[in-house]
């Protein structure tokens, strides 16, 4: 919601001196900031926490799987054996 | 000779984005360029040096994540980083949940009521504020441009991504509602 009002207080609009302006110019820490937001982070994925947790978490399903399968496929050729 | 140095620049203009496509060090000329014009854009909609400061990195750090989709339309590069700050200073209010209030000054108001041909004593001065707080936004943001933030036609047609001519019609139109408004209020 946007409202205007009146400030009598002020004849003119304050604008800051060239001086203030340029505090804020800083053409090094814009690059910073864009290479924090572009380039990928340093430390490897398996030494995040969260992030190992969930890899160890993803192969455990994968070793399951595989173990139920060879599983089965050993109880499929038993049958036809006996068969 | 002033069409010749003007289209100079554009194409000046056009090698630098090219150049900073390429390389986000070398969009270095165009912060340098931009920076003051779009502070002083920001500042005058928060009124705060730190703030401002604030969004306009955030401008400019949008700008050059984005500058490899940038496409050249006709319109200068500012018109792109204006859009962007007046996105910024929307999205500032928003996530503090914050109401604006922009604080006119008193001078400004008279210069409009000069403009559309009213008094200028306090009563008529309130009236005009009660108009314009009734107006839809964006026909209010357009008279709060050219009469408050004092940008000029070209600037307002950068901001709206539109041709000067245009945002002068837009702008007299805005101000035929605003005494419509003035007129249905009294």
């Amino acid at each position: 919601m946007k409202k205007y009002k009146i400030n009598r207080e002020h004849k003119n609009t304050p604008i800051p001196s060239d001086e203030v302006i340029a505090k804020y110019k800083n053409f090094k820490q814009l690059n910073v900031s864009y290479n924090e937001f572009t380039k990928r982070p340093k430390t490897p994925l398996y030494k995040n926490k969260k992030m190992f947790l969930f890899l160890l978490l993803i192969g455990l399903i994968a070793w399951l799987v595989s173990e139920n399968m060879f599983d089965n496929h050993e109880e499929n050729e038993k049958t036809e054996i006996s068969k | 000779m002033e069409k010749s140095k003007k289209s100079r620049n554009i194409a000046l203009e056009k090698r630098q984005i090219d150049a900073a496509k390429l390389n986000p060090a070398h969009f270095a000329p165009l912060y340098n360029t931009y920076f003051k014009a779009i502070y002083i854009f920001i500042f005058k909609k928060v009124r705060n040096e730190a703030i401002a400061g604030d969004i306009t990195s955030k401008v400019f750090l949008k700008a050059l994540l984005n500058i490899k989709k940038y496409k050249h339309m006709g319109f200068p590069f500012s018109s792109w980083l204006y859009r962007i700050a007046s996105n910024e200073v929307n999205l500032h209010y928003r996530s503090n949940n914050k109401n604006t209030t922009v604080e006119l000054l008193e001078n400004d108001v008279i210069s409009l009521l000069d403009e559309i041909k009213h008094p200028e004593d306090i009563k008529t001065q309130e009236m005009m504020i009660n108009a314009l707080n009734n107006l839809p936004l964006p026909t209010a943001e357009l008279i709060e441009m050219r009469f408050f933030e004092k940008l000029s036609f070209k600037e307002i047609g950068a901001v709206l991504g539109l041709k000067s001519v245009t945002a002068k019609i837009r702008v007299y139109r805005a101000i035929e509602k605003l005494k419509k408004q003035i007129l249905h209020d009294k």
